[in-house]
This record gives structure tokens, C-alpha cells and sequence, in this order.
């Protein structure tokens, strides 16, 4: 029991992750349709830039919690950046096209990062105290709790934002209508903008969050992408709460899996995530969450 | 350009590649063996993403599955590379059409995510299982394909001209398969879904078949990769690998025969360009992305594409009598 209950935590520590990867690709997909394969790699450098910011030895040895509001700030800044100069010009193209265009900043972005920082992997402080909490037969990392407790507070300052802010309202009626929105004065294109920022800053969150467990390398977000990825198809891609409640969901399920079942072990446990794509694609193309898509003819 | 013309311009360059081994030294043989399977490895994309405008990130597992089943039926199980051929693209074909159900739920970009998961764990399947494949040190084939002894030919080259015809013959069907009824629903799926729909093409089964078509190619180049190589590893076919068939296929051209075949050619030739230029071999991939989005930008028909419309102007020139207004040909929808 008390070995489930540890998986559990783990799992549920891990999914809030999930979850914010999943938040940021979400945002970009209700505004624009499209989906950003090269979301996890614009985390990672923003990651790298939080990391030059707060490392000791090669960066400017600022404390961490500067770092990762620098790799913030960056990443909103950067992310606004990518829409404006790589995006927009596709904007209206067929979804292959932007497709193709995501996926050659992901390359590139890759190979900037390792060529610009540093192709070695990198250690990168926690903001949180080290040493963990024990209830019962169960331990939780201070690292856990504050990564959960963190994520919590951002979703909700999100809520917030798009419920009660005149900025919120504007962006959400650029993405559900752009031209009624156009009509009644709201520019559309800042809109979106906006939105890719946000959106890269929630990477860069979750990439200072997630490095010091997984270390700070050009390869480091890869996998937590598809974790994303399973979260987001899960949830129902336009979905934002459904975002965080499917990564929690994958993050578990990926526990159990490679607790309990020999054959996925440790090396197999991305292979949950294709397989919780696949499963959900099948079953349920909408997500838990998500609207149903009518296509009118 | 005129049919007959192309044909003789193909006819002449498969004729100059397969003389290729009596002219220069084996290591040209060994690039140009490259070049071919990446060629049959882009087009195998091409028929996919270029002619049905399913997008799929997952060809590098394709190729990955067909060259560790031969690597593995090879090395392991004592086959010959003969009978691991048809096994290897049923292989990857059948994981393909697999693959493919899913994406027939709902459209859009849903087949892309389902094949990058697979492109992504794919990698770790031969390290899960490393005490047969090796892990990620890889694993080598101690027997290459032999020449038969009657031919006396270097087996290099015999390994070459099996290859080479093999391309040929792929391309042929794709050529063949374009023209025909299955082809003409394939690419109706792409540009008008609900037309060809209402207009009796079996819409969800065509597009299976073409996945798995697809998947059988990316097979077929990986079998070569593993006669070319004797050596299969997991970092050859990760999904960077996927990204760099999809340049490959926006370089050359998608939904063309000839865009593979430039795509190839630059996949290939333009690493080593920048390696001997002194820039960082690093950049190579900064440089793609770069170069990939440049291209969807500016010349959506990729490099054969932009010669036809060249050839058209050309065309165009030498004979006024069909206004240049009315010669050009709609673009080349692109991928």
C-alpha cells in the first residue's frame, strides 16, 4: 500500500509537469489550430537561458529563482518573437505547411542551443529546499510538493487572467472569433502574439521546474513533450483544464505502468504515452473534456 | 516537359549511376549507395505526405524496424539478406497500416502526433531489449550481401547495383501507381477529401493502403540501410532523422518523382559541403530548420517545382504563341 501510495505521489508530481507542457501547447492549439512540435524545444532553451542566468561556474551565479524569472521573462519575449517572424507569414496556410515550419524550428532550435550553450548536460539548482516530507510509509520530495504547489498557482493565475481580465477576454474572443473580434477593435494579430508568449513562458516554467530532475541538455525536453502530447490528446486538445487533469492522468498511469509491469521497466515508460495516445485516438478522439468537432459540409 | 524527353533523361541518368562503379573509388560507391537508399527513404515519405497529405514524423521507425529485423534475422537467425527483404518491408508495412487506423478518426494533425510517439520510443525498444540488439552501441553484421562468384564483380559494387535497381524499381511503382485509378483517388484525397468521397473513392481504405504502401517503402530503405551499413544503431533512426526525410521531401519537391531524388542528393552532399567549409558541423541542423522554412516560404514546390516553372518560362519564351499567362501551371501544391 504504501509503495502505491509513493507511486501515486510520483505520478501525480510528474503529471502536473505533463500537464503544464500540455497547457502550453493547448493555448497555442484553441488560438490558432496549429500545434507546435517545436514547443518543448523553445522550453528547453529558454531552460538553458534560466541556467546561464543562475550557474556558478559558467553563467552569472544569480539565485535560481532570478534564473528561472529571467528564463520567463525570456521565454514570453522569445515566444511573442517566433510568432511574429516565423509564424505569422504561414498564418491561413494548410496545417501541413505550418506543420513542416514548427518542425524545422525544432531542429534548429535544437542545434542553436547546443551551439550557443553547451552540447554537455548541465546540473541546474532547485529553487526548493532539498530533503523530503515523510507521511506515513510515504516520502515526498520538497521538490514535489513545491513543483505542485507551483503549477497549482500558475494554472489558477491563468484562470484568472482569461476569466476576469479585459486582455483575457480579448484574446479568448481573437482565438474563438477572430473576425467578429476584428469588427469590435481588438487586434487579432497581438492577440496571438500575446498568446505565444504566454505560452512559451509556461515551457520555460516548466522546464526550470522539471531540470533538476532531468538535468539541463538539448535532448531534456523531448520526452516530457510527448508526455505533453499524451496530456493534451487526453484532455481534449482545446481543453485547458482538461490539459492539467490529463497530465496528472498520464503521469500516473505512466507510474503504475513501469511500477507494476516487468516488461515496460524503466526504458519503456515513454512507450505508455504513444500507447495512451493511440488508446485515446481510438476510443475517444475528442478528449475527456474537449467539444466534439461537427464539420459542416 | 515533354514524356518521352523525361523518360530518356531518367533512362540516361540510371544508365551514368549504374556505370558509376568502374569510374570512381569506393568511397564515392559507399556515398552513392547512401544517397540511394535516402532517396527510396524520402520517397516513401513523398508518397504519403507529397501525393495523400497525410503528414507522418515516423519514418525513421519504418526504416528503423525494417533494418533491425534484418540486422537482427541476418546476424542472429542465420538468413540470407535475400529472405529478409520481403519480410522486413511486410514488417514495416504491416506496423504501418497499424499505425495508420487511428488517424482515420479524425483529421488533422492527430496521424503526425501518433507517429511522432512512435518515432520516439522507437529508439528505446533496442535498448529495453539491448542483449540481442546491442543496446545503444548498436549492432554489426558480421556477413555483407556477397556478389555471386560467376559474376566476379567487387562486392561493393554488386551491393551498389542491387540497391540501384532496387530504387528503380520502387520508383517505377510509384510512377506507375501515380497514374492510375488508385492513384488519381490517392491524390484527390489530398486536395478535395469530400469530392472524392461523394465521388465513390473509398476514402478511409485508400488511405490506409497508402500508409502502409508508404511504411513497406520506408522498409525497403531500411533493408538498404542495413546491406549498405552492416551496422545498426538507435541514434540512426531517431525522430531527428523523420525531420531531415521531411526537408528532404520539401527540398526536392513533394508529389513529384524527381523532388526524392534532389532531396536525397542534398540530405546527403550538403553536411559534407559544410563540414568542408570550416562553419561548425553543429550548425548543420540550425542550418536545415533554417532552410526548411525558407523553402515552404518561398518556393512551395521545393527544388522541381521551381525548375518547372523555369522550364515553362523557357517554354513560354521560345514559342509566343501560347501566352505565358496561360502556360504556367497551377503550383505545385505543397506539403
Amino acid at each position: 500500500m504504501a509503495l502505491f501510495l509513493q507511486r501515486l505521489i510520483d505520478g501525480i508530481g510528474n503529471g502536473m509537469l505533463y500537464g503544464a507542457v500540455a497547457l502550453a501547447l493547448v493555448l497555442i492549439y484553441r488560438a490558432t489550430g496549429l500545434v507546435n512540435f517545436a514547443q518543448g524545444e523553445m522550453a528547453m532553451f529558454c531552460t538553458f537561458v534560466t541556467w546561464k542566468l543562475a550557474d556558478q561556474e559558467l553563467g552569472f551565479g544569480l539565485p535560481i529563482v532570478v534564473g528561472i524569472a529571467g528564463g520567463v521573462a525570456f521565454g514570453f519575449l522569445f515566444g511573442a518573437a517566433v510568432e511574429r517572424v516565423v509564424v505569422r507569414p504561414f498564418e491561413g496556410a494548410d496545417h501541413l505547411r505550418q506543420m513542416i515550419v514548427t518542425l524545422g524550428l525544432f531542429l534548429a532550435l535544437n542545434a542553436l542551443a547546443a551551439w550557443v550553450f553547451t552540447s554537455s548536460t548541465e546540473r541546474l539548482d532547485s529553487p526548493f529546499p532539498a530533503g523530503s516530507l515523510r507521511i506515513g510509509g510515504v516520502s515526498v520530495a520538497y521538490q514535489q510538493l513545491g513543483v505542485i504547489a507551483v503549477l497549482l498557482v500558475m494554472a489558477l493565475l491563468l484562470r484568472l487572467l482569461f476569466a476576469r481580465t479585459r486582455l483575457g477576454l480579448a484574446m479568448r474572443g481573437a482565438a474563438m472569433n477572430p473576425e467578429s473580434s476584428r469588427l469590435l477593435g481588438v487586434d487579432v494579430s497581438r492577440m496571438l502574439m500575446v498568446g505565444w508568449g504566454l505560452s512559451a513562458a509556461i515551457g520555460a516554467l516548466a522546464g526550470a521546474l522539471v531540470a533538476p530532475t532531468v538535468f539541463v541538455s538539448p535532448t531534456m525536453m523531448q520526452t516530457l513533450l510527448l508526455y505533453g502530447f499524451a496530456a493534451a490528446v487526453l484532455g481534449g486538445f482545446d481543453s485547458a483544464p482538461g490539459a492539467l487533469v490529463g497530465g496528472v492522468i498520464v503521469g500516473v498511469v505512466q507510474a503504475m505502468a513501469s511500477g507494476y509491469i516487468s516488461a515496460i521497466g524503466t526504458q519503456l515508460q515513454l512507450a505508455t504515452a504513444f500507447v495512451l495516445i493511440l488508446v485515446v485516438l481510438m476510443l475517444r478522439p475528442q478528449g475527456l473534456f474537449g467539444r466534439v468537432s461537427v464539420e459542416r459540409v | 516537359m515533354n514524356r518521352t524527353l523525361s523518360g530518356a533523361g531518367w533512362a540516361a541518368a540510371v544508365c551514368l549511376l549504374a556505370l558509376a562503379p568502374f569510374f570512381v573509388g569506393t568511397v564515392e560507391i559507399s556515398a552513392l549507395q547512401k544517397v540511394v537508399y535516402l532517396a527510396v527513404a524520402v520517397m516513401s515519405l513523398n508518397v504519403l505526405t507529397g501525393f495523400n497529405g497525410q503528414a507522418s514524423i515516423g519514418h525513421s521507425a519504418f526504416m528503423g524496424i525494417a533494418a533491425y529485423f534484418t540486422a537482427l534475422a541476418v546476424q542472429s537467425h542465420g538468413w540470407s539478406y535475400w529472405a529478409a527483404l520481403p519480410a522486413s518491408i511486410l514488417v514495416a508495412a504491416a506496423v504501418g497500416a497499424l499505425v495508420g487506423v487511428p488517424a482515420l478518426r479524425i483529421r488533422g494533425m492527430n496521424l503526425a502526433l501518433v507517429t511522432l510517439g512512435l518515432a520516439m520510443v522507437f529508439p528505446q525498444l533496442p535498448v529495453r531489449f539491448s542483449a540481442e540488439t546491442g543496446g545503444t552501441q548498436g549492432m554489426l553484421v558480421d556477413d555483407g550481401l556477397a556478389a555471386p562468384a560467376a559474376l566476379g564483380v567487387a562486392d561493393i559494387a554488386w551491393r551498389y547495383w542491387v540497391l540501384l535497381a532496387l530504387a528503380v524499381a520502387a520508383f517505377l511503382l510509384v510512377r506507375n501507381l501515380r497514374g492510375s485509378r488508385i492513384g488519381r483517388a490517392v491524390i484527390a484525397i489530398r486536395d478535395q477529401p469530400l469530392a472524392a468521397h461523394t465521388a465513390g473513392v473509398n476514402v478511409a481504405a485508400t488511405k490506409i493502403a497508402v500508409f502502409a504502401v508508404s511504411a513497406g517503402l520506408a522498409g525497403l530503405a531500411g533493408w538498404m540501410f542495413t546491406v549498405a551499413n552492416q551496422f545498426v544503431s538507435p541514434s540512426d533512426f531517431t525522430v531527428l532523422v523523420s525531420i531531415n526525410l521531411l526537408l528532404g521531401m520539401a527540398v526536392g519537391g513533394s508529389g513529384t518523382l524527381v523532388g526524392p531524388v534532389i532531396g536525397a542528393a542534398f540530405l546527403y552532399y550538403v553536411p559534407e559541403a559544410v563540414n568542408g567549409s570550416g562553419v561548425d558541423p553543429m550548425l548543420t541542423p540550425a542550418l536545415y530548420g533554417l532552410i526548411l522554412i525558407l523553402v515552404v516560404y518561398f518556393l512551395p514546390g521545393g527544388a522541381a517545382g521551381g525548375l518547372a516553372r523555369i522550364s515553362e518560362r523557357w517554354a513560354a519564351r521560345r514559342n509566343p504563341s501560347t501566352p505565358a499567362g496561360q502556360a504556367a501551371p497551377t503550383p505545385a501544391r505543397v506539403p
